[in-house]
């Protein structure tokens, strides 16, 4: 009796799955479009990096293998594109990766003053999304916020024209995308793009530039800096970000190594 | 026999994100059913003239006649010929097969199709559905589809929902 339970659940997934499987090509290229398309889903995504790709990488563990940065994927790839032993980049994508400095005594006890610091604590209020239009799909799991889009959570507000959030079973967001004007901000910081998204599984944001202009990434506090690129990409968890068609810009002159992670407030 | 299994499993997991953007923003869109429930709305209010007080209605059930969902009204007329219920103070509430209730709605008034199990509030109402909680004026619901539309003042207040954007800046 299970055997038959089992092989008829396993005939379920399959044909599930054939049948997902084959609508897949359909609706995965509608996805690369939504992700890929800044503005309405018809319009194309940002360019491919002419200009140099500049990639700033904590310290990492001992143990952690060098990151190699590949060369600049498309913009609507979501795949990650840290991969160790990865091919050399090719001559119109040359990379930068900003090595971690060796750092003096007093810096370090500097920083350890800064992390022993208290950090804000969060009450873990409910996040709050307004629009003028909203529709909410149960079995889809999608939220869609239309016009005058704007979240105020604890950690960060943010304003877009519209805002897709997509959330798994148990309501946790997995996928948010936000378009058209998109404008991040926290006490010290923000971020202005034309589309933005934030893949929790990747635990990824990427910042995308409007057709003719540029993803600003600003710090407005004493050590500022800005950081403007085609496409921002940063990745949560190893807190390394990648920028194409770069242009940072930090205060005392040249960039340094870390300077965009202190940039980055990290 | 597991590996059969393991293969449906891995390959319903990488079709799980598949999300049909194109269909899914033309049935957002597509607001011919709105229209008809306005004008349902509007031909109730004109024509009411029997409305029972404090009542409960069943909208649909289980297969074994369980209710998954169910009207309460403060106020209400059901409009035999068409399907159509009409009622003031309004909480529409869905019920999972143990009899649990998973979303709920509250509406000053709003307009409920048995036939086609759609709905239209067209004040201030707000739905509730575990952690998330949506509220506007103007709310069009489908049974059916599990899908609740907002037409103005749209606001949402959601637990566990939190973007790591706050990292990011």
């Amino acid at each position: 009796m299970t055997f038959v339970k089992n092989i008829a659940a396993a005939a379920a997934l399959t044909a599930f799955a054939a049948v997902a499987a084959g609508k897949q090509a359909e609706i995965s290229a509608l996805v690369d479009e939504l992700d890929a398309a800044p503005q309405k889903a018809a319009v194309s995504a940002p360019a491919v990096a002419e200009k140099p790709v500049v990639q700033a990488a904590a310290p990492a563990p001992a143990d952690e293998k060098p990151v190699v940065q590949a060369p600049a994927p498309a913009p609507a790839d979501e795949k990650p594109v840290m991969q160790a032993a990865a091919p050399a980049p090719t001559e119109e994508k040359p990379v930068i990766q900003a090595a971690p400095a060796e750092e003096q005594p007093a810096e370090k006890e500097k920083k350890a003053a800064k992390k022993a610091k208290p950090k804000k604590e969060l009450t873990g209020r409910d996040a709050k999304i307004t629009s003028e239009t909203m529709a909410y799909d149960r079995k889809e799991g999608v939220l869609f916020f239309d016009r005058k889009v704007y979240v105020d959570d604890e950690q960060y507000q943010m304003h877009a024209d519209r805002v897709y959030v997509f959330l798994s079973g148990t309501n946790d967001v997995k996928r948010l995308v936000a378009l058209g004007n998109v404008a991040l901000t926290n006490e010290f910081r923000s971020a202005t793009c034309d589309k933005a998204v934030y893949v929790k599984a990747q635990s990824k944001v990427v910042l995308y530039a409007p057709e003719n202009g540029v993803a600003t990434l600003k710090d407005s506090s004493e050590k500022g800096g800005t950081i403007t690129g085609s496409k921002i990409t940063f990745w949560l968890d190893s807190e390394q970000v990648e920028v194409n068609q770069s242009d940072i810009t930090v205060p005392g002159g040249a960039f340094k190594a870390n300077d965009a992670k202190k940039l980055l407030g990290k | 026999m597991r590996l059969a299994i393991a293969a449906a499993l891995a390959l319903a997991s990488c079709t799980a994100f598949a999300f049909d953007s194109v269909a899914w923003n033309a049935k957002c869109a597509d607001d011919t059913e709105i229209v008809r429930l306005k004008a349902e709305f509007e031909k109730c209010l004109a024509t009411t003239n029997s409305a029972a007080d404090d009542i409960e209605l069943p909208i649909e059930q289980y297969e074994d006649g369980r209710i998954k969902s169910r009207l309460k009204a403060k106020k209400a007329q059901i409009f035999l010929g068409s399907g159509v219920v009409w009622g003031e103070g309004i909480t529409v509430e869905q019920y999972d097969e143990k009899g649990v209730v998973t979303a709920s709605l509250q509406a000053d008034s709003c307009v409920v199709d048995r036939k086609k199990l759609t709905g239209w509030a067209p004040g201030l109402a707000t739905a509730t559905a575990g952690e998330v909680t949506v509220s506007g004026r103007g709310i069009y619901f489908s049974f059916k589809e599990e899908f609740v539309k907002i037409t103005a003042d749209a606001q949402i207040k959601v637990k566990s929902v939190h973007v790591d954007f706050g990292r990011l800046l």
